[in-house]
């Protein structure tokens, strides 16, 4: 029964983190219906930056996630505006290559200026916490309740706020937020800021258990897509609970079967659940 | 209060408008499908551009300005087909119709009591989402929504579309009131007949141009309205 437990835990912690990469990805998707293929790119940027600034400057690990948070939300706004608001309005194809293209720029970009080796964190809160025969290291809890505190925001924000009502709006009927005197390119760079940042804080939470390398933005990209595909393209609450799905998923897989097997329950999930319901958990029938 | 004076619009759909309004007036646009009229709220609105030609709207120009800037002038849209904000509740709808006066800090709580005046039904569903109304409340929270921007100068496109009888009535009735309150109203309507019961003058398009403008009376006897628009 502990290795259920474990295995849940362990799910649960990766899952928050997929949702948070799925979350950036789907607000994007839902409002702009862009593909965005570069946003694990900007999760393994984000990564590199609070690498850099914990290593080279000697900043406190949560100041650094902040920072850089900030800085590739700054990164996301000018990705939408030199990239994607050119093809605004164009076919949908066009968007989907502009977004593949960043993808490799961005992925040989970062081999280019850094190599491609792999770099590890400094340990950071490597305690363990023991309870009910589960043992997590404290900064796997912290990272947890950091990914939550994020998600909790974020849904406020875009419930509860004028400016989170005007995303919604223009992702339900761009024209119609037109017509009520919303700035559809404001909104369009505030989504891409949300995002990306959201992206950021993903990667840089996840750096220090994993490693910093250039292609570490590839596996949680299309993990991602999966977990919006699975929750309903554009759904929030569908990014959130597919991302726990296939976390645990994942987490029970690998540890009852094999972890070498654990991309095919991921995806596997995905293709069970579109046979049953074709617009995902959360998804909204096209009208 | 409007000058539009159109000679060619966006994708040449609009040949030659030349109309004019004024403040507190009920005007009509008629005519048949395709013939323009929702292409010339459209244009009014920001959303197309004119090729050549001027809008002005209380003497200054806007035909070059942008959607949010021609609401926040006061002129309002309640678009063709309602486009609400389906998975919003009616309450979060019409917060959103006044999105620009909240932005400059402006309280809207008075406005939204009396669009629930005129639409008592609209205060019964208050928390319910927009996509989940009938028809006619759906037409009902499109007018309040726009009204929300606090217009001076408000335009309708097709209010009656796919609506019963009874509806119809209870809508252009709270029409006729919106005016009494001192909006301007530009209607479009396919249905001559409610159209020209509120309004004092009428456009009639074809094809991209007003090929006939007069009074209600004098339209409602015109053989070629009475053919094409009144069904005999």
């Amino acid at each position: 029964m502990s290795i259920f437990f474990q295995q849940l835990i362990n799910g649960i912690i990766l899952g928050s983190v997929y949702a948070l990469v799925a979350l950036g990805l789907t607000l994007i998707y839902g409002i702009l219906h862009v593909p965005n293929f570069a946003h694990g790119m900007i999760y393994m940027l984000g990564a590199y930056v609070s690498y850099f600034l914990v290593v080279e400057y000697h900043l406190n690990f949560f100041a650094a996630v902040g920072l850089s948070m900030i800085i590739m939300a700054g990164l996301g706004v000018v990705i939408e505006r030199v990239f994607f608001r050119p093809v605004q309005g164009a076919s949908r194809i066009n968007a989907f290559i502009v977004a593949l293209s960043l993808l490799i720029i961005l992925e040989n970009g970062a081999v280019l200026l850094w190599g491609a080796e792999f770099r590890k964190f400094p340990p950071l809160l490597d305690q363990q916490v023991s309870f009910w025969g589960i043992s997590i290291t404290l900064q796997r809890l912290l990272m947890t309740v950091a990914t939550a505190l994020l998600i909790l925001v974020l849904h406020f924000f875009v419930q509860k706020t004028l400016v989170g009502r005007t995303i919604r709006a223009v992702g339900q009927d761009r024209e119609a937020a037109l017509l009520i005197g919303v700035n559809p390119n404001r909104v369009g760079s505030m989504v891409f800021a949300l995002g990306s940042a959201l992206a950021a804080a993903a990667g840089s939470l996840i750096g220090p258990i994993f490693l910093v390398h250039p292609h570490m933005g590839m596996a949680p990209l299309l993990k991602a897509f999966a977990i919006i595909i699975l929750g309903g393209m554009g759904s929030i609450p569908g990014a959130i609970l597919g991302g726990l799905i296939l976390g645990v998923i994942e987490g029970l897989g690998a540890g009852y079967i094999s972890a070498a097997y654990k991309d095919l329950f991921a995806f596997g999930a995905m293709v069970v659940v579109l046979s049953v319901k074709p617009s995902g958990l959360f998804g909204r029938e096209e009208k | 209060m409007v000058m539009v004076d159109i000679f060619l619009g966006e994708s040449s759909i609009l040949q030659e408008i030349s109309m004019e309004m004024a403040e507190g007036e009920v005007i009509a646009i008629l005519g048949a499908n395709g013939s323009g009229k929702t292409t010339l709220l459209k244009t009014i609105s920001g959303l197309c551009r004119p090729r050549s030609g001027e809008i002005r709207f209380n003497e200054r120009r806007i035909d070059r300005l942008p959607p949010e800037q021609i609401v926040r002038l006061g002129i309002s849209q309640c678009p063709e087909g309602r486009r609400l904000f389906p998975y919003m509740s009616v309450v979060e709808n019409l917060q959103l119709g006044a999105y620009w006066r909240l932005r400059k800090g402006e309280k809207v709580r008075e406005d939204q009591e009396k669009v629930y005046h005129l639409f008592p039904r609209l205060k019964e569903r208050e928390k319910q989402m927009a996509g989940t109304l009938s028809g006619g409340e759906q037409q009902m929270l499109a007018i309040a929504r726009a009204l929300m921007a606090g217009p001076k100068l408000l335009m309708l496109d097709e209010p009656s579309l796919g609506l019963a009888p009874l509806v119809v009535q209870e809508i252009f009735s709270t029409i006729r009131q919106i005016n009494q309150g001192g909006v301007s109203i530009l209607l479009v309507e396919q249905n001559a007949v409610m159209a020209l019961n509120v309004a004092s003058r009428g456009y009639v398009l074809e094809m991209g141009r007003v090929v006939l403008t007069d009074h209600r009376e004098t339209l409602l006897k015109d053989e070629r309205v009475r053919h094409a628009y009144l069904g005999g």
